[in-house]
C-alpha cells in the first residue's frame, strides 16, 4: 500500500532540486532572473512549502549579503548582485532538498533496486552530519565549563576541541556499526520495505508545472543567446 | 526449562601483542562454564571494568568479530555451536541493547527506527505494522515522535523496542538503566520481567544499580576477582537472586550541615526569578522560582526529560531563560571559573595527553591532587592517556579534574551513573574531603537518579516532576516539589 503523504516524491524532489540549482546558476545574468525566482516561489507556495521557505529565508538573506559584500570588495556592483542571485539559486534548490525525509529517499532508492550499501550509506552520512553538529555544540560547552578560552590559551583550546571531537566521532562510528550489525543489517540481503513510496497524482502535477516553467525560462535563455 | 545458552570453557584476553615472550598471557576470564535456561532473568553484576560488557559482547559475537581479542572455548545457542558465526548470524537468536542509545539511533522518527531491524530480516509490511503497534503500546512511545527530542530513558526504551521487534528470544542488555529515572527503570524492568515470565524470553542484564534490578531477577551472576594471578575475573553464580545481598560497605557519615549553613547566613548564590524556558512548543519551566544559598547542597530529582540538565545549564548561563531572570554573582564571566561542572559524559571534558596532566590542569593545590590520586587509585595510570581508561575510570577522572580546581560552586550531572559501589564510595569520600577544606561552605547542586547515592549527595531536594518514585525525599522537610511548573 502506498504511503499517503503531502510530500513530493523524494527522488522527484532531489532531481528537481538539482535542475533548479543548475538552471539558477545559468540564468544569473539574465534581466528576468527575478521573475524566474518569483515563479518558482509561487509554485512552491502552491505546493505548501511556505514553512520551509520561511525557515530558509534568514539563512539565505545573511549568506546572500555576506557573499554580495565580499564580492563588492573586489568587483563591481553588478558582480555583487550576481553573487546574491547565486545564493538565491541555492536557496530555491534548498527548499526542495530540505523537504525530503531521509527515510523516504532510502525507501524509494530501495524500490529502484539501488544497492542497500549506497542508500543506507547515504542515510548514515545525513545522520552523521546531524550528530557532528550536536557533538561540536557539546564539546564547545565542555570547553566553556572547564574555563578554557581561545583568546588566552589557543593551543589548549585546540586540544580541548579536536581530541574529544576525534574520540567522539570514532566512538560514534564504532557504536553505529555495531548497532547496525546487531540489528540485522547486511549489504548481502535486500530486506523488505515498511511502506511503498508511490508516484502520486500530486507528483505528476508538480512535475508538469515544474517542467513547464523551467522549459519556458530555458527557451527565454536560449532565445537571448 | 530447556537450555538456550551454554558457555563451555570460555576465555577472553585483550593481551594479543606478539611481543609477549617472558611473561604469561593475561586473561580477563579463563575457562568460564555456565548454562542459561529458557525464561531465565539474570542480573550480571560486578565492579566497573570487570568484563561484564565483554562477556555480553562475546555472546552476541561483537567480540571477536568486530572488536579484536583472543577468545577460546565455545558458545552454544539453542544447542548449536555459534563460536565461529558472525554477528549477523547470531542476531537471529540474540538481541542486544547497548549502553549509549543516542549513538545508535539512525532515523529521525521513532516508528522508522523500530521498523528498521524488521526490514532487515525481511518481515512483511503487515507484520511490521502489527509489531510496531504492540511495541509502541508496550513502551509508551509515540510513533511520530522525533528521536532527537527523546530523553535518555526514552531512547533506551526505543532501542529495546528495536530489539524486541526482531523476535530474538535471548536479550542481552548492557547497563540499560544507567541514566534512567526510577520510574522509567521500573517500567523497563517490568516489561523485561513480563517477557521472561509470560513469553519465555531469556534476559541477561548487566547493571550496577542492583537495588533496582534485584526484585525482578531470578539469578545473579557476579564478576569477582580471580585467585589466579594471570586471570582478572571469574564468575560466581547464585541460582536464587534472594540469596544475593547488595549494598555499600563503608560510606562516610554525612556531616551535619547546621554549622555551615548558620555560618553562611543564607546568602543567596542563585536566585531563579519567575523563569520560563521552552523547547519548541513545550514549556520545561513556566514561571519557575527557586533560591540556592551559599553552602547548601541540593539534589535535583525528576524523571527523564523533565529539564534537570537544562536547569543546571540555565544556572551556569549556558542557555538563557525565555522569560524571567537568574540573579547570581557567578553570572559574571570572571566568576564563572569558580563554578565546577561535571558532565554526564566524561569524554567531552578529557583532552590532555596523560592522566596526571589532566589532574594538575588548573589544580589549586598539588597536595589535594595527590590525595585524590590515592583516593581514586590513579597511581598506576598517571602516564596513561585519559581516553584509554575504562568508562568508570574516566568518570572518576572527569570528576577528580573538576574538584581539583576546588570550585566554590559545584554542579554534578549524574556523577554516579555507571559507577560500581566502590567507585561511588570514592566519589563521596572525595566530596567530603573537598567540603572539609572549606568548612562546608561549598554550594553543591547534583542531579541524580541513583538512590544509593542521593542521601549522601545533599540534604535539600528539588523534585521537578512526579513525586511518587522519590517519596522518601519528597517527604523530607527540606524538599521542594515542583510538580506543576
Amino acid at each position: 500500500m502506498c504511503k499517503r503523504t503531502r510530500d513530493i516524491h523524494p527522488i522527484l524532489s532531489l532531481v528537481s532540486s538539482l535542475l533548479l540549482f543548475v538552471a539558477g546558476l545559468l540564468f544569473v545574468k539574465e534581466t528576468w532572473y527575478w521573475a524566474y525566482v518569483a515563479t518558482f516561489l509561487v509554485l512552491f507556495l502552491l505546493f505548501r512549502y511556505e514553512k520551509l521557505i520561511l525557515k530558509l529565508s534568514p539563512f539565505i538573506l545573511i549568506f546572500g549579503l555576506v557573499m554580495g559584500g565580499l564580492t563588492l570588495i573586489n568587483g563591481s556592483r553588478q558582480d555583487a548582485l550576481y553573487a546574491v542571485y547565486r545564493v538565491l539559486a541555492l536557496g530555491l534548490a534548498g527548499v526542495l532538498s530540505m523537504s525530503i525525509r531521509p527515510i523516504h529517499l532510502v525507501r524509494s532508492l530501495n524500490q529502484l533496486r539501488v544497492p542497500r550499501w549506497i542508500s543506507l550509506g547515504l542515510l548514515i552520512v545525513i545522520r552523521f552530519i546531524q550528530i557532528f553538529r550536536e557533538e561540536i555544540r557539546r564539546i564547545r560547552q565542555a570547553i566553556t565549563l572547564r574555563g578554557i578560552r581561545f583568546l588566552t590559551t589557543p593551543s589548549l583550546w585546540g586540544r580541548a576541541f579536536f581530541i574529544p571531537l576525534t574520540v567522539r566521532m570514532l566512538s560514534i562510528s564504532e557504536g553505529l556499526a555495531t548497532s547496525l550489525e546487531t540489528r540485522g543489517f547486511s549489504t548481502d540481503s535486500e530486506g523488505s520495505s515498511f511502506e511503498i513510496i508511490c508516484f502520486k497524482r500530486r507528483d505528476l502535477v508538480f512535475s508538469f508545472l515544474f517542467l513547464a516553467c523551467l522549459t519556458f525560462y530555458g527557451y527565454l535563455f536560449l532565445r537571448g543567446r | 526449562m530447556s537450555c538456550v545458552l551454554e558457555v563451555v570453557n570460555l576465555s577472553l584476553s585483550y593481551d594479543v601483542s606478539k611481543e609477549r615472550t617472558n611473561r604469561e598471557q593475561q586473561w580477563i576470564f579463563k575457562e568460564l562454564n555456565f548454562k542459561v535456561s529458557q525464561g531465565d532473568f539474570i542480573m550480571l553484576t560486578g565492579h566497573s571494568g570487570c568484563g561484564k560488557s565483554s562477556l555480553l559482547n562475546m555472546i552476541n559475537g561483537v567480540i571477536p568479530n568486530l572488536k579484536k581479542a583472543e577468545v577460546e572455548g565455545d558458545i552454544y545457542i539453542h544447542g548449536q555451536r555459534v563460536t565461529d558465526r558472525s554477528v549477523r548470524e547470531r542476531t537471529k537468536s540474540v538481541g542486544s541493547v547497548f549502553q549509549n542509545p543516542r549513538e545508535q539511533i539512525i532515523f529521525d522518527q521513532v516508528a522508522d527506527e523500530i521498523v528498521f531491524p524488521m526490514e532487515n530480516i525481511n518481515e512483511t509490511p503487515m507484520r511490521m505494522r502489527e509489531k510496531l503497534t504492540s511495541l509502541l503500546d508496550m513502551t509508551g512511545l509515540s510513533a511520530d515522535a522525533k528521536t532527537a527530542t527523546l530523553s535518555g530513558g526514552e531512547k533506551q526504551k526505543l532501542m529495546t523496542a528495536c530489539t524486541l521487534g526482531m523476535d530474538q528470544k535471548i536479550l542481552l542488555l548492557d547497563e540499560p538503566l544507567a541514566n534512567m529515572d526510577a520510574r522509567s527503570a521500573k517500567e523497563l524492568l517490568e516489561l523485561l520481567k513480563r517477557l521472561s515470565d509470560e513469553e519465555n524470553y531469556t534476559v541477561i542484564l548487566s547493571e550496577h544499580r542492583q537495588e533496582l534490578v534485584l526484585p525482578y531477577v531470578d539469578k545473579v551472576f557476579s564478576c569477582v576477582k580471580s585467585v589466579d594471578k594471570n586471570v582478572e575475573m571469574t564468575l560466581e553464580f547464585r541460582d536464587n537472586a534472594e540469596d544475593y545481598e547488595c549494598g555499600l560497605s563503608s560510606l562516610p557519615d554525612r556531616p551535619s550541615r547546621e554549622t555551615a549553613q548558620a555560618t553562611a547566613g543564607a546568602k543567596p548564590v542563585f536566585s531563579v526569578e519567575n523563569i520560563d524556558y521552552r523547547v519548541g512548543d513545550r514549556f520545561l519551566f513556566n514561571n519557575f522560582s527557586w533560591q540556592i544559598n551559599k553552602g547548601e547542597e541540593w539534589v535535583i530529582l525528576g524523571e527523564n526529560g523533565c529539564g534537570k540538565t537544562t536547569l543546571l545549564n540555565l544556572l551556569f548561563g549556558l542557555v538563557r531563560p525565555t522569560a524571567g531572570a537568574i540573579v547570581s554573582p557567578y553570572s559574571k564571566k570572571r566568576n564563572k571559573r569558580k563554578i565546577g561542572y561535571v558532565l554526564q559524559n566524561p569524554d567531552y571534558q578529557l583532552f590532555m595527553p596523560h592522566v596526571k596532566d589532566e589532574l594538575y590542569l588548573n589544580a589549586k593545590s598539588p597536595e589535594f591532587v595527590e590525595r585524590l590520586i590515592r583516593l581514586f587509585g590513579f597511581e598506576h595510570m598517571l602516564e596513561r592517556h585519559p581516553l584509554s581508561l575504562s568508562e568508570g575510570q574516566k568518570r572518576k577522572l572527569g570528576f577528580a579534574c573538576i574538584i581539583a580546581n576546588e570550585p566554590e560552586v559545584l554542579f554534578l550531572d549524574e556523577p554516579t551513573a555507571g559507577l560500581d559501589d566502590e567507585g561511588m564510595e570514592q566519589l563521596l569520600h572525595a566530596l567530603q574531603i573537598l567540603n572539609e577544606k572549606t568548612d562546608n561552605d561549598r554550594t553543591i547542586v547534583t542531579i541524580s537518579h541513583d538512590k544509593r547515592a542521593i542521601p549522601y549527595l545533599g540534604d535539600q531536594f528539588l523534585v521537578l516532576s512526579n513525586c511518587e518514585p522519590y517519596l522518601q525525599f519528597c517527604n523530607h522537610p527540606n524538599a521542594v516539589n515542583i510538580q506543576s511548573r
